[in-house]
């Protein structure tokens, strides 16, 4: 939703010339996407300790901050999903809870149109949350970067600090991974 | 591809129902940036062995001449450290003093000439780091928390007294001791401990960069250290070119800062030559002075690069040209550091302090 205006709480898509000496600017600009991100990612207690950390390193490593390379935002994307990585058990422990949501699916043979569409849908985000949480952790951060930070190729590289073939490749493996998982429910 | 095909979609709405951040969430994390406190952190080595946020966000720097010499010490004739505040990227050439200390340095490393270990496959680089660190509280703001607590991101900034910048107040010097094993190829952190406990790391994501990027400064190789030039200049220009280009600090800035890791984690491994040249190449470097220290009992030579109001020195043996220890130094009026019973009184303006000693060994544990 980086830049979206349905919820009037997301990043503001004008340009914009961020210090990152400025710790409260870049907070009021950009805690709002990290939050989310993170909060889908390790929920919303552990996204809190994530974000917090996250601007407290940028700003003690603002000097590293090189703006000839890309935006602030790709930046403290980097930073938050290495600080991610000591979160990983988390991450997967809640994968693994909702993908065990698909094992008591029984009632999908019921008669209700409403509860049958429901536990299909349940059925996916299981499906779903096994894949993501069996991914290789490179190909889950570059994924969760693209589809819910919404961030650029060429910043997902930048953040990650990877050759930006590499973000392209570890993309269509994950993507490849989630479209298999998905279209097997499709033919259920 | 785009990120309304179904599948980043499914991604994308992961775990369903999942809300928007609330205001009580961005108020939360904002109180916990404000309620941080300075700690060891055991992500980096220097992340670790400066404690949070000591070498970056103090401001000021120590100025006039301030390292005090303890009686009776005949002095080295080093220089003194820059009395320049800067508040732009600091261009000044090395004043003679500075030069004709680190040609001095270099001519010990010559003469000293220490012959680098062979690492033998399997082998792994110890690194004992003896430290003090001022210990500070962070805050951010001028007014205090309870009597302005910090607004919601969304409609206002969280400051109070309409200054937004984070604020050192006291600092206690605490004692800060890391052990420290490196793989010497990409000089990979396997282990990192206070001492005593393990305080965790992550050799996967250094060996991964290592692996993607290639040696470098930070990832150093005995062999990529080989391939470096001795050529004082030549050398110069490879350091920079290696640093790339810095947009609000100077590109001497981010080399040195770099160079105090870099010498942390490879001076052992460093050729007569090498050592010698890094030294003489450092007598083009912008924003370098130099003055004598004394550290736990020993003459040191310390070279300071001084920018935006701080001091990052790199302590030098000016017996052997080796590097043996890193300070971080201040004047800011807004810091303020005591030293505790039982800890050193640190020289003025220094908030952190550390010597190391490195050595070969066969395995994370051994020392």
């Amino acid at each position: 939703m980086r830049g979206g205006a349905s919820t009037g709480m997301t990043t503001p898509t004008t340009p914009a010339v961020i210090d990152p000496a400025d710790l409260a600017g870049v907070f009021d600009r950009y805690a709002r996407d990290l939050l989310r991100y993170c909060t889908r990612r390790v929920g919303e207690q552990v996204a809190e300790d994530v974000v917090a950390e996250a601007f407290l390193v940028a700003y003690e490593q603002r000097d590293r901050y090189d703006a000839t390379r890309g935006e602030v935002l790709p930046w403290l994307y980097g930073i938050t999903t290495n600080l991610l990585r000591r979160h990983r058990r988390t991450e997967v422990r809640a994968l693994r809870a909702l993908a065990r949501a698909d094992g008591g699916s029984r009632a999908a043979e019921g008669p209700a149109r409403r509860a049958t569409e429901r536990v299909d849908a349940e059925r996916a985000v299981g499906r779903l949350s096994a894949v993501l949480a069996k991914l290789p952790r490179r190909q889950r951060d570059v994924l969760m970067l693209f589809a819910v930070a919404e961030l650029e190729y060429a910043e997902i590289a930048a953040a990650l600090q990877i050759p930006l073939g590499s973000v392209q490749s570890a993309l269509h493996r994950a993507r490849a991974k989630v479209r298999a998982a998905l279209a097997e429910g499709d033919a259920r | 591809m785009s990120r309304e095909d179904s599948d980043i979609v499914a991604v994308r709405d992961l775990p369903p129902g999942r809300p928007e951040p609330t205001d009580e969430s961005v108020h939360r994390t904002w109180h916990r940036i404000t309620e941080a406190r300075r700690e060891a952190r055991p992500r980096t080595p220097s992340r670790i062995l400066v404690p949070v946020m000591a070498a970056t966000i103090v401001a000021g720097l120590v100025v006039g001449g301030a390292l005090v010499f303890r009686p009776g010490a005949e002095q080295l004739g080093v220089g003194t450290p820059s009395d320049d505040k800067t508040s732009e990227p600091n261009l000044t050439p090395a004043p003679p003093e500075t030069v004709a200390a680190l040609n001095a340095l270099a001519d010990a490393a010559t003469r000293a000439a220490l012959p680098p270990p062979q690492v033998k496959p399997g082998q792994l680089i110890f690194v004992r780091h003896d430290g003090w660190a001022a210990s500070f509280h962070i805050g951010v703001g001028a007014a205090p928390e309870e009597a302005n607590p910090p607004k919601p991101a969304s409609t206002e900034r969280p400051e109070a007294g309409g200054s937004a910048t984070a604020e050192l107040e006291e600092g206690r010097i605490e004692e800060q001791i890391r052990e420290l094993w490196f793989d010497p190829e990409g000089m990979v952190t396997l282990s990192i401990t206070d001492g005593r406990t393990d305080m965790g790391v992550d050799p996967d994501t250094e060996r991964g960069v290592f692996e993607q990027s290639g040696p470098s400064l930070d990832q150093p190789t005995p062999a990529w250290l080989a391939s470096l030039p001795t050529d004082p200049d030549q050398l110069r220009g490879k350091l920079r070119e290696l640093m790339g280009e810095e947009e609000a600090w100077s590109t001497d800035h981010a080399l040195w800062s770099t160079l105090q890791e870099f010498y942390l984690r490879t001076d052992l491994l460093l050729t007569p030559e090498l050592r010698s040249a890094l030294l003489r190449s450092f007598t083009g470097l912008l924003g370098l002075t130099s003055s004598e220290a004394m550290v736990d009992g020993r003459r040191l030579v310390a070279v300071r690069h001084t920018e935006r109001e701080s001091g990052d020195e790199i302590l030098f043996d000016p017996a052997t040209g080796a590097a043996v220890g890193r300070r971080s130094v201040t004047s800011s009026p807004d810091v303020t550091v005591s030293a505790p019973a039982g800890t050193p009184r640190l020289d003025p303006g220094v908030t952190y302090q550390a010597t190391w000693t490195q050595k070969i060994v066969t395995s994370v544990g051994a020392r």
